[in-house]
Parts: structure tokens; C-alpha cells; sequence
């Protein structure tokens, strides 16, 4: 099969060009209630794309042997506008097959093997009856094979191994549903989904908890974030800030974004690492064949660099990052984060909360929307922290602000980093969801506005 | 397909439904005022569901290298497989309706109206950038079952998107337009000018401070609500109880204002179809009419697990998933007032246009928390400027009651129908 994609190498016209496919097959396992379901998918497909004065031709296929007439018109779609020119960054040509070494593979485990383990949680689940209503659990095993080929002699082979598992548990009284979900994901193998069973009960725990708590009352508190929640605070607040493509052709917002720039106090700083081997947002090279790399987004409280493609960084004139990444064949690569996190401070997590007076120790995350300066992101529970005592929990916590004056206000880093996966991901411009692993220590951040009764 | 069914015939599978799926998009994309990426994306495929004793299996496959082995893999994913067997449709259904037609929309004119568009757009506002895409989607359908069930239709969706962002004096603004159709055509100076309104009332800030006022919803801040209301009234939650609505059939669950529908022969709205993705018929369905809720969305499987009804509400994502339960096309109904009517009533209050963080709440329970992206405050019945900084949160189920008009202008997104909606007392935190 390989070599017929390389065909279609020589057919390419442009500036330079890239073909990609891939070979994924996906094994889901759900279970809803008492209903099971097991299902398994096996997908084919490549693209074309050539990079011409200024503008991209970008041609789908599935079968291997359309490879030559999809170079042929990505090529000229590439040609069907000119622009000024912009010198691209000077590329290393690699060549390289790289497959991860897992513990315990997932591929090697019989289904029956699975089932069991996801039928042995589900029992916990229908065992608390009492407790909740009902409670859904997927595992979803991803294998993707991909070849990675550049006009420039780029050679790359690369397969990864996504195990994951999630579930929510949902509470009822007869008329409010409190669902808590949990999630776990990465690229170390089967052993990321095993010994569930307190996760587990802690969601059961917890929908239970939040169906007889009250509502957060609106107004403007002082929050510690866990690990998990300030991962996605930063991902969703300044990961996507650093992404270079909203920005590269605004010279207003570069002002705003400029290199150099004070962002937080010198305890602040935040990294997008592609090289993390077995987190979720790991990988060796991007889908334009650029290696991945950690980058200091924020280093000592000063902006310190962007994420970018080949074509931003060409068009910035600054270092490549390896962040040109597609969710799959079918959408072409733009700049995404890959594991992005807040350094750990010096800080105990017990030091910081003894600090506050008054505020909400906010916890677990539902997810975030960013809109370069403004940003949102929402808890799964809170609870309230009085005279440096945690106290009784509060839901439905969904805090907000403007990006640059909240990482001013983050006044508390602790030492106690935490990194992130689960089964879900990043979406940007329809393509969702994108690997990534989010991750933090504690933080404490003053100021936050959150919406309530 | 053919050799598939030799492959489900030599194994004696007595019921299966296949379906086909084929995609053509061709979309001329613009980034930051210039075109950037001229993009053509082919996929098809098809998913087999299998039913042998009981039990309901399933596969997915995009390259048929050998059907053997895809009809033997459907057979071992019965062993852990639903125990489900839906009834098949056997009604042979004709296409009447109009929503295939055989036009082009020349890569050249699409790259030269948005560079009309960005011009007219970056002479008035500098330091704004536009992106825009425009596109042209071939969607082709063939659905055949074991009930002797045959069906096929095709159209072509023709749509843009438009987003002008940058700063202005109230800082970052994002104003955006979108539409889809069966023909590509469009009102591109009605979109300059919905984009020039916003931008406009960006200029100045207006205050507010933190209490309960009106707030008009546009037709494009509506997601969460939709959402809601999606998940509140799916068959499947509703036979797992886990929706709010679980004991409200014939109950009033909102305003008496509001009727939501379902209308699969629409000829103007992208979501038509004469059958579903599982060969049901659509029927044209009010869900909730006048406040009241009439039924719940269900899909082949689950109308034989609650007993309800099938109205053709079955869709899949894509041919690789199995039917859940949608709709084909999304309408509320519109009401009698005229916006600039609604408008002129309130004398304190909120038109919002965009979200930040929407359906990130408990959706299921109908709770909504969202920074609003794009607001204006209304005083003494005129749009004045911005406000940012502003939380609006609440429960769908109960600020849903209070509706004090609908409007009768509504904006056509893809496959929804919606309508400006006005709320009484909605909660407003502001920093």
C-alpha cells in the first residue's frame, strides 16, 4: 500500500507538498443502564495537500490507488489564487517509523477480556440504585496508522494507541438530573483503564451529593482550581491565545500578543509539550512531519512564544513548534496545543486554602469555550471555603473573565501538578476532538466572576 | 452492496438494514481576509445492522476489500450485541421533493464574492479580519432492507460562513453570518449589512449592573436552549429516566408562547428529506405546542423499547455510527410581533447574540450559564451599545415560562428555523 501513496508524490506541483493516510480501527464498548453494546470500525483514507504562493489546494480520498488524480487536483487547486509570497521556514527531512512500546497492549486483549472489566463497573453502578437513577460507561480503544510523506524526501511512519474509558453517573429526585462525570485516557496502554472502582464510587458519590446541594449564588469570588480544572482554565484561556493562526495577518492583535509581553506574576509558567511519551496529546511528528517540542508559552510571567504550523511560523518569522495538527485525514492540519500545563510552584495545596476567607474550592471539569480574550469554563463541583475551612458543596459552577486580566490575578501556584487526558479533546474550526491532555498544580486565582441564582 | 447481501444471504441473516452514504464538499476557504485553502473532501461508506436472535449487531466499513470478512465481523459483533429487533420499514417511499438541483458554484465566483465581502468589510473597519468559507456539499443516501424496504435521494447544500474579528473600542469582537440552501443563492448584501448592524453597536460600552431584566435571544444565541430541549424530549433518555420531562407527556413544560416542530418537507430548509437514515418517512411533528410537551424523539430502537411511535427521526452521524434520535429540520415557530416591535416594549434590558461557553451546564436538567459574547443593552426601547463582562444564567424549564413575545422575523441556520425570543427576569451577573 505504501508505495502506491508514494506514487503520487511525483504528481504534486506546488511549493511543496504533503500526502498522508492513515489506517484506524476503533473498538467502543457502552454501556447504558443495563444495555451493552461492542462495536468495532475499521476506517481507510488519505489526503493531498500542496502549499502554492500563499494558498493550500487540499484533496480527500479512501482508496489508495485515487492518490494520483488527488495530487494532480490539489495541485491545481493550490494554483487557483496567487498571493504575496512568503519564504517558508527551512524543513529538516526525516525519515523515521515509530511505533510505541506499551505495557499491557490493548490489542492483545481479547474483547471478552473487556467486557468483563467494563460489565464488573457497570455492576457498581446498578448496584447503587438507592443512589442514582442511572449511569452510562464507554471504553474506546483507537489505533491509527499513519504515513507521513513530504515532498521534500520526508519519510515518516507513525502508529499510536489511544485506551481510554469515561462514565457519568446521574442522579434523580423525581425532578432535577445531577449527572457527575469521570475520565481517563492516554497512550500508555490497557493499565489506564483498570482499578476504576473508587472513581467509580466517588461519581456515584457525588451526583448524589450535588442533587441535594444548592446553586452557586452569582458574584465575583476568590477560587482554588484543582489540577484538573486549571488545566483546562489555561488550555481554554491562554493555549488557545498562543495558537498562532488567529493573529499571523492582525497587526492589531500582535500588539496585544506581542513576544516579551508581562501576562501573570513571576510564579506563572506554561508549557504546550508535544514530547510527553503517553499522555493523550503525545506525538512524535505533526501532520506536516515537524517533530513535536516543548514550548514555554508563558516563562516567568512573560509571554514567551506562540504555537504554530509551517506556514505561520514562515509568515511570523519565528521558531517552528510542531503544532499543525488534524483530528484525521479528512481535515487539513491547522495549529492545536498538544499537552499543555502550569508548571508546579512551591506552595502546599493546605498553605493556600488556610489563605482564603471566603471562596470556592472548584473542582473537576465539564469543559471550557475561549473567544481570545474571553473565556468560560465549567465545574463539575465546588465547594466553599470559609475562614480557610472547606465546607459544604455547591453546584452548577461556571466561572468566566477576560484572559489577561485573570492570569494577572493568579496569585498561588502550588506544588502539585497533575496531568490530564480523558476520552474527549480540543475542537477548532469543526474539528473535534483532538487528543490533548491538559494538566496543572493547584492554583489560586482571585477575582473570578461566576454566573448563579 | 451486492456483494454484501450474497455474503448476508449464504448466512442466513433474516434481517438487516444496509446504508449508504456519499460525500462531495468543495469549499473555498478565506483566513484573516485572504483566500487561504481550496479544499475537495470525498468520503463514502457504508454500516451494515445485522438482527439474528434477538440480538442487533453492527459494522461500519469504508473500503470493501472483502465482504467476507465484514459480513463475519458483523456476525461476531452480535455476541455482545443489543438485545433489540426493530421493525424494519417496508413502505416504498417516492421522492417528491425538491431538493436536488444540478447547479455549480464556480470556485472563481465563490473566491470572488468573498473578496467583495472582506473589501467592503476591512474599507469601514481597519483593524478587523475576516475569515470566510464558502462551500458546496454533494450528499447522496440509498437505504435497503430486509422488509423489501429501497430507497435513494440526493442534494446538493450549498452554504457560507462569514466572521469579521478583531478589536474594536469595547475590545475583541466577533461578528458572524451564516446560511445554507438548496441553490446557491444568496442575499450577500442582507449578510453585510446583519454584520455591519453588530459591528456598529460594538463601538460604544454600555453598563449594567447585576439583577433579573428582559432578554431578547437571537435567533444564533439559541444553541443552548436547543440543546436542552433535544436532550430533555430523547426517547433514550426518556427510556433510561434520566430526563426532567420523564412524567410531563400532556404537560405544560413551557410557555404557552412556544411550539417546537419537526418538518422533514420544508423545500427551503437543508435538513429535508423524504426518509430518514433508516427508511422511516418523516412526518411533519409538533413536539412541544403551545408549551405542551406532545411526545418524545425516538428512532427505530427505541420507539420498540418506549412504545412510541417512529416519525422518521432516526440519523446517523455519519454511515460508521448507528441512528440516534434528531430531527431533520429544527423550527420554532414564530410568533406575531415584528422585532422592532418587541424591541420598542422593553425599557431595560438585554438583546443577545452570541455565547461563550454554552451547554457546558447540566444541559440535562436545563440549567444555561454562558458569558454573553455578543450583548446590547436595550433602554427605553432602543439597541444602545455593548455589554460585556455578563454572566445570564438560569433553567430553561422555568425562564421558558416566562416568554413575553416571539418575534415574527426568523433567520434560517442550516437545518433550524428560529425566531428572536423575549424572556422576562433572566438572571444577569455582571463583574
Amino acid at each position: 500500500m505504501k508505495e502506491i501513496i508514494e506514487k503520487g508524490l511525483s504528481y504534486i506541483d506546488g511549493e511543496i507538498g504533503w500526502i498522508i493516510y492513515e489506517i484506524t480501527e476503533i473498538t467502543n464498548i457502552v454501556c447504558f443502564g443495563e444495555d451493552i453494546e461492542v462495536s468495532n470500525s475499521k476506517r481507510y483514507g488519505g489526503n493531498v495537500r500542496v502549499y502554492n504562493n500563499g494558498n493550500f489546494g487540499f484533496v480527500t480520498f479512501t482508496n489508495p490507488s485515487d492518490v494520483i488524480s488527488s495530487a494532480k487536483k490539489a495541485s491545481i487547486l493550490a494554483k487557483l489564487e496567487k498571493k504575496e509570497k512568503i519564504n517558508l521556514k527551512n524543513l529538516k527531512v526525516i525519515k523515521d517509523k515509530f511505533s510505541p512500546q506499551l505495557k499491557n497492549d490493548p490489542r492483545k486483549i481479547p474483547i471478552s477480556e473487556k467486557v468483563e472489566i467494563i460489565k464488573n463497573y457497570n455492576k457498581i453502578f446498578l448496584d447503587s440504585k438507592d443512589r442514582i437513577r442511572n449511569a452510562i460507561i464507554r471504553y474506546n480503544e483507537t489505533e491509527t496508522k499513519k504515513i507521513i510523506l513530504r515532498t521534500d524526501g520526508t519519510n515518516i511512519e507513525e502508529e499510536r494507541i489511544y485506551t481510554g474509558i469515561a462514565f457519568s453517573a446521574f442522579a434523580f429526585d423525581g425532578s432535577r438530573v445531577q449527572p457527575f462525570m469521570k475520565s481517563f485516557g492516554d497512550q500508555r496502554g490497557f493499565d489506564t483503564i483498570l482499578n476504576k472502582e473508587k472513581d467509580i464510587e466517588e461519581a456515584i458519590s457525588n451526583a448524589f451529593l450535588l442533587l441535594k446541594s444548592e446553586k452557586v449564588e452569582g458574584g465575583i469570588y476568590t477560587v482554588i482550581l484543582d489540577p484538573d480544572i486549571a488545566g483546562v482554565f489555561i488550555h481554554e484561556a491562554f493555549g488557545h491565545l498562543s495558537e498562532a493562526d488567529h493573529l499571523h495577518r492582525n497587526e492589531k492583535l500582535k500588539e496585544i500578543m506581542k513576544i516579551g509581553k508581562k501576562m501573570g506574576s513571576e510564579i506563572l509558567n506554561v508549557v504546550d509539550n508535544g514530547t510527553l511519551y503517553g499522555e493523550r496529546g503525545f506525538y512524535r511528528y505533526d501532520d506536516e512531519g515537524v517533530p513535536s517540542s516543548k514550548t514555554y508559552l508563558i516563562k516567568n510571567g512573560i509571554f514567551n512564544s506562540r504555537l504554530h504550523s509551517i506556514y505561520t511560523a514562515s509568515s511570523m518569522d519565528e521558531e517552528l513548534t510542531g503544532n499543525a495538527r488534524a483530528i484525521n485525514y479528512r481535515f487539513s492540519p491547522i495549529v492545536r496545543m498538544s499537552c499543555t500545563y502550569i508548571e508546579p510552584g512551591e506552595k502546599s495545596f493546605e498553605e493556600v486554602v488556610d489563605e482564603i476567607k471566603y471562596g470556592l474550592y472548584v473542582k473537576g471539569s465539564i469543559g471550557g469555550q475561549t473567544e481570545i480574550e474571553m473565556f468560560t469554563f465549567s465545574a463539575q463541583i465546588a465547594y466553599l471555603i470559609e475562614n480557610g475551612k472547606i465546607k459544604k458543596p455547591i453546584r452548577d459552577v461556571i466561572l468566566t473573565g477576560n484572559v489577561f486580566e485573570t492570569l494577572k490575578n493568579i496569585d498561588a501556584v502550588c506544588n502539585d501538578l497533575k496531568i490530564h487526558g480523558g476520552l474527549g479533546g480540543c475542537g477548532k474550526n469543526g474539528q473535534f476532538p483532538l487528543p490533548v491532555s491538559t494538566g496543572s498544580p493547584h492554583i489560586r486565582v482571585k477575582n473570578v466572576l461566576i454566573g448563579g441564582k | 452492496m451486492e456483494k454484501i447481501l450474497n455474503e448476508i444471504g449464504k448466512r442466513k441473516i433474516e434481517k438487516y438494514d444496509i446504508f449508504y452514504e456519499k460525500r462531495i464538499k468543495n469549499e473555498v476557504k478565506f483566513e484573516q481576509n485572504e483566500p487561504q485553502e481550496f479544499i475537495e473532501r470525498k468520503e463514502e461508506g457504508y454500516g451494515l445492522r445485522i438482527v439474528k436472535d434477538g440480538k442487533r449487531g453492527f459494522i461500519s466499513f469504508n473500503l470493501l476489500e472483502n465482504p467476507e470478512e465484514i459480513v463475519e465481523k458483523a456476525m461476531e459483533s452480535l455476541i455482545y450485541g443489543k438485545e433489540i429487533e426493530p421493525d424494519f420499514p417496508s413502505e416504498k417511499i417516492e421522492n417528491k421533493l425538491k431538493i436536488f438541483y444540478d447547479l455549480e458554484w464556480e470556485e472563481k465566483d465563490r473566491i470572488e464574492i468573498g473578496k467583495e465581502m472582506i473589501n467592503k468589510i476591512s474599507s469601514k473597519y481597519k483593524d478587523l479580519r475576516v475569515n470566510a468559507n464558502f462551500s458546496k456539499e454533494y450528499i447522496e443516501k440509498k437505504i435497503l432492507n430486509s422488509n423489501g424496504f429501497e430507497g435513494e435521494f440526493k442534494k446538493n447544500v450549498f452554504s457560507y460562513y462569514i466572521y469579521a474579528f478583531g478589536l474594536m473600542p469595547t475590545g475583541i469582537v466577533f461578528a458572524s453570518d451564516t446560511e445554507a440552501n438548496f441553490k446557491p443563492k444568496f442575499n450577500f448584501d442582507k449578510i453585510l449589512e446583519n454584520i455591519f448592524f453588530l459591528l456598529e453597536k460594538c463601538e460604544v460600552e454600555e453598563k449594567i449592573k447585576s439583577g433579573r431584566y428582559p432578554v431578547i435571544f437571537s435567533p444564533t444565541s439559541l444553541s443552548f436552549f436547543i440543546h436542552a430541549i433535544i436532550q430533555g424530549i430523547d426517547g433514550k433518555n426518556f427510556e433510561k429516566g434520566i430526563t426532567p420531562l420523564k412524567d410531563k407527556k400532556g404537560e405544560k413544560i413551557l410557555s404557552d408562547k412556544i411550539t417546537i416542530l419537526n418538518d422533514p418537507e420544508r423545500e427551503d430548509l437543508v435538513g429535508s428529506a423524504p426518509f430518514d437514515d433508516e427508511g422511516v418517512k418523516g412526518e411533519k411533528f409538533k413536539f412541544i405546542e403551545n408549551g405542551i410537551l406532545k411526545d418524545f424523539l425516538v428512532d427505530l430502537e427505541t420507539s420498540k423499547r418506549v412504545n412510541i411511535k417512529p416519525r422518521g427521526n432516526g440519523f446517523r452521524n455519519s454511515f460508521e455510527n448507528l441512528p440516534t434520535r434528531s430531527f431533520s429540520n429544527f423550527i420554532i415557530e414564530n410568533g406575531e410581533k415584528n422585532l422592532e416591535k418587541i424591541i420598542k416594549e422593553i425599557s431595560y434590558g438585554l438583546i443577545l447574540y452570541e455565547t461563550i461557553g454554552a451547554g457546558q451546564s447540566n444541559t440535562l436538567a436545563g440549567e444555561y450559564s454562558f458569558n454573553a459574547g455578543l450583548a446590547f443593552l436595550i433602554e427605553n426601547g432602543e439597541i444602545k451599545g455593548r455589554v460585556k463582562d455578563v454572566m445570564i444564567s438560569g433553567n430553561i424549564y422555568e425562564d421558558f415560562k416566562k416568554i413575553i413575545s416571539i418575534s415574527k422575523e426568523t433567520k434560517k441556520i442550516y437545518d433550524y428555523e428560529l425566531p428572536y425570543i423575549c424572556v422576562s427576569d433572566v438572571k444577569i451577573d455582571k463583574k
